[in-house]
Order: structure tokens, then sequence, then C-alpha cells
């Protein structure tokens, strides 16, 4: 290197590793950033520094003396990396501080998103409904929506000129005077009877007709989940524990409730599931038409005809059926006040769920 | 049905009750109250009967005067300024004083009375019209003060006028009427039900003919005779009466009709009204001369037979129709409605009371065949207890006997005329105690059951044992044997009286494993929405005009009540599109939605026949048509993605849709092909839709003859060609401008439509493959294309081929068009076994070249 003077050949060892230490430490203290102090780690300790080069020096010292100048030269050399390591760690953290102060950024400017769509509401509670009966072990099964008059109405105790038929304005088609557009979910009954062996424990979400004018409480489409448990000692009291749970876990809190009595052809006792109306807190609005409560849904104990006709026989098994309306519930748990809201597919109305 | 609070007393003790606290009541029990209503607006005290002594000129108007009235027997009169012109001194009249409240006659608010000064000069009250006491009178300007002297008698000035004229709030209950409980549909029905469920008392009514003794004659002449031809009238009876007037009804009678909204008609009309709501037994009354012969005939109608019913119309009949005929010609429809021709009139003076009972289930058929309905053919169609028949006869009659005779004391009663039977059957249901705790969870002892049941008219005896079971028999009423036949009908019955809440509410006792549900559908639908498309439930009725449907295979609906909604949808599309347009007429620009939901279609008769004939007779289920679920999306728009360029949507964004659902749910892409389609649908672009379907040929389809035959008979292409194809999934394509325009969509749209049962039979959750050490080596080759319509798959498809074992992806990353088509593909080889030599990869590399060359005519620069 350029800096080893010619002269130094006069000087002992000892002079001379003194002198490069020295030079050595005053140039790290000189390098004010990390480069300049590469550059003197490559300048004294390099394959080619100042340091280095000495080093062959040793091989002239007199046998005798080289443990001591080996001695020597490490210590000068620990002394001048130790100083590198020092000064490296403190411009590092100088020059990062710099750095990252460089890279401020807004960051309250929005994000940059994938964009993402929302499902809709009914097919959140349809989920979450699903869940909430799959954890009480209930299965979910299907049926046809163009079902025949025999599983919507003969079949649960409803026999032709039964007035209950009239109460469900139902749609027939052009394929028989038999076939229907099912109007109740309530057809997956017997359909599920016939197929399986009690005991049974299944809800039936889809979709049902009823041929009625549009208007904000009433479409001639809608959803309903139907839920069925057959089983040897079913009671009553098994239904209310259930349907509890399960009002306590859509809602997520104890919401005040009912059980009132009603008639379906097809169960017996047969009761309707009413809530205290959670926007007047039992009141009277608008809202619960100022009777305080709401109905949520229709259950009962299935009736003993149903189950024979299922080829079940009632004296052994008995059991509870019930059956929701999506939409009712989704407006109820969203606060929606109007069904068309769900047909119209509105993205300012989807994208709210 | 509507039924008065003040009515219900008389037939029940109310002593203490509200009508809010009755609704409530009978809601728990089974009779849900919808609504409770007041009767007119509330009319309170004091409000008393006064008597004017003087009617002085108002010293400062000229159109009001200054009267003195005396309110209480002796009392110093009262100033009250009246402006009415119909009074005079000596006048009884109606005075509500201060703090009362009656009618404003403006506009029927509640206006409350204080003591005021009016022009100048104190008024202690105020003297009432009519219109102010809530009663209707025939003075229309309702300006004129009641007056009083004839109604009044020899009342003491002071009375409270709500005796007098009977201005008792009433309150009315909507009660939801059961289809099950014909009985509980008039006064004395729900009175018994609010007798058991309050532990009261039901008053009894007393309305003995013999008042009429001397009018009542058992061989009048001329007295029409009953007679029924038919089973479907196990009972009919008639009571002629002579001596009729015709005219208003009493104030109470036409008061109680009016505020459960009927229509009041005249005096006799309207007692035949009121019976049935008060009893529930219809009746009918005929114009006696306006009946040929002596006899009236229940019998069912021959075919074509005509009958104007009293609403004006004529119908014709058919022989399922019960009907009620003199001599020759049908006068009523049975239990529905009367003819126009045997109508009671203004002159009738002489009529002839019907009560009968008729079949259930034949009254509802010809309220059915005819589209006619009535109060009377709700009742019979629900149930009417064919004891009470010859009471409500008797009652009506009484009343009308009260109220109907005429001024020339003419009034001639006949005996009551019968055919058939009306008396009470005994019938007994057996209740095994047991059976109450298994079906309800709760035990009730014989004794309580018995305290249940009795107010509502059933016997409980106690048979001990039998066949080991403690059993109770329990007999039915006669009004209760229709809805009660079996013991779970009792077990209801004592459920109810019981009460619901004191069931106690516990959990089914084992649990059993489930099946989640709809795993895949789930799915798939996080994969779109979590690419930025939302989802839509659409209506699957859809209009008669909808584009795309295949007639011969479409399921319509016969009876729609919107045009609307007639068919049954065949494709997600249209309805997708129809939102689509919605949204952008709303403002909305990137419009991106997504369906999952079913279409329906006819199936061809044979394989209908054939699907029967394998289900072995079970054609209970059958309905001749088939339910597929499709996924189905529509994208226009650019997505904004904030300072980012935004996403713009186009063919291949859209197929890439269709390619990323199907490798996010375990579908394999090697396994399937893109072809292109021009014939599908009147949605899709000729030259940018593509069919989805399977990388395989096509089998040809299981025809049996009866389908081909079909086939060649049909003219118009249809979409099942494409779509029964066992290989086809689903197709994907921009919509064609023409329906772009036709739906009004103001951006160009793509769309694709999936069918979810056929993609989940190809799904295959991948295995775990070892992950290999050895490097991967990249290759561009690019390839040029003297036709321009040479297909990237069919391209990929040789090099997939060509490339040997070790190539492992070949992606196409760049499409140059000049006047040849240039595409470039990089290349992916690895050996998971060893490293690759460059001669290896080289060699396919060759043998790719030479195969796109021979197959595709494909040239390569140097």
């Amino acid at each position: 290197m350029s800096e080893m003077p010619e002269e130094s050949l006069n000087e002992s060892i000892d002079q001379r590793l003194e002198k490069i230490t020295t030079k050595a430490l005053t140039a790290i203290e000189q390098a004010n950033d990390l480069d300049a102090l590469e550059a003197c780690r490559v300048a004294y300790l390099g394959s080619k520094g100042a340091f280095t080069q000495i080093m062959q020096l040793l091989r002239t010292v007199p046998k005798e003396d080289k443990p001591r100048i080996g001695a020597l030269v490490n210590e000068q050399k620990k002394k001048i990396e130790d100083r590198l390591e020092e000064s490296k760690a403190v411009l590092y953290e100088a020059h990062l501080s710099a750095k990252l102060s460089s890279e401020s950024i807004d960051v309250t400017a929005p994000g940059r998103r994938v964009p993402l769509g929302h499902e809709h509401p009914l097919s959140q509670i349809r989920q979450e409904i699903i869940s909430i009966f799959y954890s009480m072990g209930f299965s979910t099964v299907d049926g046809p929506e163009i079902e025949t008059d025999y599983y919507n109405f003969d079949s649960l105790n409803t026999p032709a000129n039964h007035p209950a038929r009239d109460e469900q304005d139902t749609f027939y088609t052009n394929l028989g005077p038999h076939v229907l557009l099912r109007s109740q979910t309530s057809t997956v009954q017997v359909r599920v009877m016939e197929k399986t062996k009690p005991p049974i424990r299944v809800i039936a979400p889809g979709r049902v007709y009823r041929n009625e004018e549009v208007n904000a409480r009433k479409y001639p489409l809608f959803h309903q989940v139907e839920g069925l448990l057959i089983d040897k000692d079913v009671t009553f009291g098994q239904l209310k524990g259930t349907l509890q749970a399960f009002i306590k876990a859509l809602f997520k809190k104890d919401l005040n409730i009912r059980f009132r009595p009603d008639f379906f052809p097809f169960t017996e006792p047969s009761a309707e599931l009413d809530s205290q109306c959670p926007f007047c807190q039992g009141k009277g609005c608008r809202t619960c038409g100022n009777r305080g409560w709401l109905e949520l849904l229709g259950c009962g104990m299935v009736d003993p005809n149903v189950l024979k006709e299922a080829g079940i026989d009632p004296e052994i098994y008995s059991g509870f059926a019930f059956g929701m309306g999506l939409e009712r519930l989704a407006m109820l748990k969203y606060d929606i006040n109007d069904i068309r809201h769900f047909y119209t597919n509105d993205l300012r109305f989807l994208e709210q769920f | 049905m509507k039924l008065s609070f003040d009515w219900l007393s008389e037939f029940v003790d109310l002593e203490g009750l509200s009508a809010a606290q009755v609704a409530e009541k009978l809601t728990m029990g089974a009779f849900e109250v919808e609504e409770v209503t007041p009767v007119g607006a509330e009319i309170t005290g004091p409000l008393v009967l006064g008597e004017i002594l003087e009617i002085n000129p108002h010293p400062n108007a000229s159109k009001i005067r200054l009267t003195k009235t005396r309110v209480a027997p002796g009392a110093e009169p009262l100033e009250i300024v009246c402006g009415a012109a119909n009074i005079e001194v000596g006048h009884r009249i109606a005075v509500a004083l201060d703090g009362a409240c009656v009618v404003n006659r403006h506009d029927g608010s509640k206006l409350e009375i204080k003591i005021s000064t009016i022009r100048g000069v104190k008024s202690n009250g105020m003297l009432c019209s009519a219109a102010e006491l809530g009663i209707a009178t025939d003075d229309t300007t309702g300006e004129g003060i009641y007056i009083l002297n004839d109604l009044t008698g020899d009342r003491p000035l002071g009375t409270d006028i709500r005796d007098i004229l009977d201005l008792k709030n009433d309150y009315i209950l909507h009660v939801e009427p059961r289809s099950n409980r014909g009985d509980a549909l008039c006064v004395a029905g729900l009175a018994r039900e609010v007798a058991a469920l309050f532990n009261r008392k039901l008053k009894t009514q007393t309305h003995g003919l013999d008042e009429f003794g001397k009018a009542l004659d058992q061989n009048l002449t001329g007295q029409i005779k009953a007679q029924s031809q038919a089973d479907e009238c196990p009972y009919f009876s008639l009571r002629t009466i002579n001596g009729i007037k015709i005219g208003k009804s009493p104030a109470y009678i036409a008061k109680r009709l009016e505020a459960m909204g009927l229509r009041t008609v005249n005096n006799v009309v309207d007692i035949t009204n009121y019976v049935m709501h008060e009893l529930g037994q219809p009746l009918h009354a005929y114009d006696l001369e306006k009946i040929t012969g002596n006899t009236l005939t229940a019998r069912f109608a021959r075919e074509g037979e005509k009958i104007t019913t009293l609403d004006g119309k004529e119908r014709s009949l058919t022989p399922e129709v019960l009907v009620i005929a003199d001599g020759d010609t049908a006068v009523g429809i049975a239990g529905i409605m009367g003819s126009k021709d045997s109508e009671i009139s203004q002159q009738s003076s002489s009529i002839v009371l019907e009560a009968a009972a008729f079949d259930q289930a034949t009254v509802r058929k010809g309220s059915r065949l005819l589209g006619l309905s009535s109060d009377a053919s709700l009742r019979f169609e629900r149930g009417v207890d064919r004891v009470q028949t010859a009471i409500a006869s008797e009652r009506a009659c009484y009343l009308i006997a009260k109220h109907c005779a005429g001024d020339d004391a003419q009034l001639a009663i006949g005996d009551l005329q019968q055919a058939g039977d009306n008396k009470a059957q005994s019938k007994t249901v057996d209740l095994r105690l047991k059976q109450i705790d298994r079906i309800l969870g709760i035990s009730l002892d014989s004794q309580k059951i018995e305290a249940l049941l009795t107010p509502l008219g059933f016997g409980v005896q106690d048979l001990g044992q039998q066949s080991g079971q403690a059993t109770l028999r329990v007999s039915i009423p006669s009004f209760r044997q229709s809805d009660i036949t079996r013991e779970i009908d009792l077990i209801e019955e004592i459920c109810r009286l019981n009460g619901y809440d004191k069931i106690a509410a516990i959990m089914p006792s084992a649990s059993m494993p489930a099946e989640a549900a709809d795993t895949f559908v789930s799915r798939v639908k996080k994969t779109l929405t979590s690419s930025g498309l939302s989802e839509a439930w659409l209506s699957s009725l859809v209009p008669e005009n909808e584009p795309g449907i295949d007639h011969d295979r479409v399921v319509s609906v016969l009876n729609p009540l919107s045009k609307d909604h007639q068919l049954l949808r065949q494709s997600l599309i249209p309805g997708l599109l129809k939102a689509v347009a919605y949204n952008q007429d709303r403002g909305r620009k990137d419009v991106w939605m997504f369906e999952a939901g079913r279409v329906y279609e006819r199936v061809p008769s044979a394989s209908s026949q054939q699907a029967a004939s394998q289900a072995q007779g079970n054609l209970k289920g059958h309905t001749g048509s088939r339910e597929r679920q499709l996924i189905a999306a529509a994208v226009t728009g650019e997505k904004s993605r904030g300072l980012e360029a935004p996403l713009k949507p186009d063919y291949y964004l859209t197929k890439g849709l269709v390619e990323n659902l199907l490798e996010h749910n375990d579908i394999n892409l090697a396994k399937i092909a893109f072809r292109r389609v021009s014939d599908l649908y009147p949605w899709l672009h000729p030259h940018r839709a593509a069919l989805v379907t399977l990388n395989r040929p096509a089998k040809p389809k299981k025809l049996d003859k009866a389908i081909s035959q079909s086939d060649i008979q049909r003219q118009d292409p249809s979409p099942y060609d494409h779509l029964d194809e066992n290989i086809t999934l689903g197709y994907v394509g921009e919509v064609h401008p023409r329906y772009k325009d036709q739906v009004g969509l103001r951006d160009n749209a793509w769309v694709f439509e999936l069918d979810l049962a056929k993609l989940e039979l190809e799904r295959k959750p991948g295995k775990f493959k070892e992950i290999p050490n050895t490097p991967e080596v990249l290759r561009d080759l690019t390839c040029d294309f003297e036709n321009q319509e040479t297909e990237h798959q069919a391209v990929c498809a040789v090099i997939i081929k060509a490339g040997g074992p070790h190539l492992k992806t070949a992606d196409l990353v760049s499409v140059f068009k000049s006047d040849r088509l240039s595409l470039t593909y990089r290349m992916t080889f690895q050996n998971p076994a060893e490293t690759l030599t460059n001669d290896q990869v080289e060699s396919s590399i060759q043998s790719i070249r030479k195969d796109l060359s021979d197959k595709l005519k494909a040239t390569f620069r140097a």
C-alpha cells in the first residue's frame, strides 16, 4: 500500500506496528459513513492491507522474539477490529435512521385492496342457521321445489278439501293436476321419513312459493327452513328447549320468547314461537302491529297421521317439526323493512352485509 | 272474526276484566287476537239529560243563541251557548258538561268540553248533536241538536245519557279464525273459551217463543215443508213467518253489525246475520211469495242449471253443487248464498227462515267451483254444530217476531218443519294418562284433566287400568266432534288449557352425528366473493316472454297472479343481466354479480315414464321435471383498486374467474377444455363464447326411440342440445350486443354459467407429491401461424403432448398479431430424479417444434 514509507525499514517492528495501528484508528475515527469504514477495513485488514503486509515481516523476526511480536500483532489487530465493529454499529444506526426518515409515507392514504364481493344476507343467515342446527346434531337435506300434492298436502294430514289448502295459495303447473310448486318446506318431512329410519334429525332449507301479490311483506316466492326430529320419547318440552337454544344462538342474546298455541294440520299440539318485539320492547309499534310480539316460526309435535303415512309407528316414536321463514328472520336480525330488497339485488343493499 | 267485547259480555261474566286482558288470554289459548280496536270515539261524562228552559239571543252575535238549561232536578239552570237552529223551549237534550269528551262532528276525533267564553258570554257546556254522541241519524249536516223527548220517558234530568242511549264503550277484538274450529267463529263459541280460560260462568240465554203465544200456529196454512234428498244435508229446517214488516233494524243490532264492519240491509236479513255471528249458525230467509209450491228441497244441482245469486251474478251449476230448490228452480246454493229471485224486499210480508246443516266438504267444493264464498260458507266449511241448528232458528224467529212484526198484528209463526235429524251423537275418545307425559313431557293426574276439560263441555270418566294403562274416557260435546276425534287431539286440548308455558324446556337427550351441508356450494360462493363478485338471489319465476326458453321443456304456472311470474326459469343469466341493468340505471358502473340457484325443466315424456316405472309405482313423488343447481355470474364495468390501475373485465377475465373457480374447488384444469360455441343462447356473442367441457370426446347420448323422434321433429335448436352433453359443464362468453341493447345494459358485460352437480362430480382433492430438489429449466418458444384462427388450446395441447415427461408447464406469455399470429410460450422443464441436461431440454423442444409445424403449420424464427 502507498502509505508504507521506505524509511520504515529502519524502524523496529514494534514501532511500525504502533504507527499503523494509530493511523488505522485515526482513519476509522474519520470515516463518517459505512462505505468509508469499509474502505478503512480493506486498507488495513484487507488481504492487501497495511496490517497484512506487516505480518509478512514476521518471518524476518528472530525466533526468540516471535512469541512476543506475535502477541503484539494480535493485540494491535484486535484493537483495530474492535474499533471497526464499534464504529460500524454506530454508523449503521445512523445510516438506518437517515434511511427510515427518508422513507416516511402517508400511512392514512387508502389501502390498495383486492376487490371483495358480498354474500347475500339470506345466504348468510341460512348458513348461520345450518351451523347452529349442525352443532345440535341436525343434518341438512334437500327436496324438490316442483312437488306433488301428495308431499305438499296429503302426506301432511291435509287431504283434499281441507280448508288449510286454501290458506296457502298454491301455484299449480302444466305438469299435471297433482304437480305444484311447493308451498312449504314441510314437503321434505315425509320424503325423509320414507328414506331414513329413526332416529332422524334433519333440517331442510329451501325455496317455497305462494300465489300472492307482491308487497312490502309478501313475495310470491320466499325461503323456509324446515326442521324434523324423530326418536323415542321426544316431547314438546324438548321442542321448546331446542328452539330456545336456536333463537339464543341466532340472535346472540336472550330474547323474551313465548310459545303460543296455533294450528297446523301436520303437527299436534302446534305452536307459534313469538319473540317480544325488539323494536319497541313489547310496548307495541308499527313493526309488530301494536301486538308487542313478533311471530318467528311455527312448530309442533308431528301428528301421528304423518308418522303413519311415512311408515313409522307413532306408538313407538314421536317427534317434533318446525318451520321458519328465512326472510322473516333476516328482516328481524338486520332490521330490514321491505322483503322486496332481497330480490331487487341492488348492490347498495347487498354491500351492507 | 271480529268479536264485540260488549256482545261477549252478554254470554259470559266479564266483571272486572278489560278487553286487553281477554285478548291476551284468548291469544295464549289458541285464538290469536291480532288487534283490539275501540268502537267509535270514546265518550265520557259528565254527559247528562237536560231541559231547555229559555232561549235568548246572544248579545254579541246573530247566529248563535244563549240558552238556560237545567241539568238536574230543581237545580239552577246553566247558561249554555248554542248555534243550532232546531232547539225549542221544552226540548230534552244531551248536555256535555265541563270535562266531558264527545265526538268532534267535523272529523270524528275526540272533543273535550270545557267551560269557555264565546263572544263575551260564558258557556257552561255544550248541547250535543247526534253526531257528537257518535249516533248515526238522518241529519246529514250533523248540525241539529239531538232531541230526546221521545226517548227518555220519565227519566229525571241529570241522568247519564250513556245509559239512556246505550253509549257504552265497546271494543272489537280481531280474532284470527282457526280452520279446525268452526264452533268458535261466533260470540257464543268464544264466550265458552273465555269462560274456560278465566274459569268464569257462562250466562244462560232465554228467548222463548212462548212470548208470542197467540201468534204461534202449528198448522199455519201455506207454510213451507222441508225435504232433503242428499246425505250432504243431514238436517234441514224451515219456519214460515207471516205478518212481517220490512224496515230498519233496531239500533242495537245495527250498531253491532256495523261495528263488525257488516253492511246493514233490513231488519230480517240483519237478524239472520246477527244470529249467525252470535251462535255460529248460518241462516237464510226467503220471501214466501216468491217460492213456488209448498216444499223446499235440498238436492244436488242439475248439470247446467242456472241461478242468479244475491250478488246479481248468473251462475251455471254442476252436479257437485248442493242447492235448495222449490218446485222446479234452485232458490239458493246450499250454505253459500241465496238467489236474487227469492230475496227479501221492502214489500215482503211473509218469510221462510232456513236453518240447516250442510256437509263441510260439499260446501267447500261448491264454493271453490263457483268462486263464491260468504260468511255462511266460511262457517259451514269449518263445521257447524248441527245440534244448535234449531236453537239458532228459534233465536232468529224470536228476534224477527219481536222487531219485525207488522203494525196490523197479523204476526203468525208456523211450526218448525224439519227433515233429517239434528240430535247429538255420543262420541268418546280414550286417553291414556301416560301419553300426555310421553308427548308433552309433563304429567297430569285425572283430577287435573277433568278440571281442564269440563268447562268446555267435555265429560270425563275414569276407566282405571285398561291394557295396563291408566285411561280416561272423554265424551266429546257435539260442537267439538269434528276437531276432536283422536287421543292426540285431546292431548293438544289439555296442553293449551293447561298453558304451553307450564311445560319446561329441555334439550333432546341423545345427540347424533350430523352431515355438514352444501360445503361445495359455500366454497364456490367464497371463491367468487373473494374475486369481487356479490351474490344475488333472483326470482325463479320469470315472465312469459323470458328469452332463451325452450318451450318444449318449460314448466309453467297455470294460475299466476302476475305476468312476471309465469314460467320457471331455465337459466340464471337473464335475471342476472336484469339486475345488472337495474344497478347501472342507478349510476353504478362496476356490477359484478353471481347467483347459485336452481333451474327447472320438464323432462321429455318418454324418459319421464321410464323414471316413473323405475320408481316402481312410486307415482306419489313423480313430477316429470328436473331441477339443477347452477352457478352463474355477470360482470361489467371496471373495478377500481384505489391508486392502482382498475381491473377491467373482458372475456379473458371472465374465463379466468371460471378457471379460478374450478381450480379453487379441486377440479384439475388439465381436465377442462373450452370449445367455441355460437348458437347456445341469444345473450351470447357468437364469436366470443365457449362451452366449458371436459377435455374428452362426448359420449353419444343414450337416446331412447321416443326422444330421438321428438328431437328429429324439433325445428328450433335448443340450448339443451349442448347442455345435455355429458361433458358440458357450462359456458362463458361476452353478452351479445343485440341482447345488451334489448335489456338496456349501458356497458358490455360478460357471463358464465356452470352446472354445480356436474362440477362436483369432477372434484378430486389433491394428494401430496414430493417437492423436487432438482432445478427447473425455463425456455421461451415463439411460434408463428399463418392461420390467424389458430387457437391457443390446440397449440398448447400439441406442446404438452410433444414435450415429453419432463415438461411441467407451458404458459402463453405473449400474443402478437400482424400478417401472422405469433404466440410465445414459456415452458418449464424439470426431472425430479436428476438435473436435466441442456441436450435433454433441447431434444424436447425439437420434438415440440416438429409436431407444431407438422400439425399446425407453425414456423419458427431463428
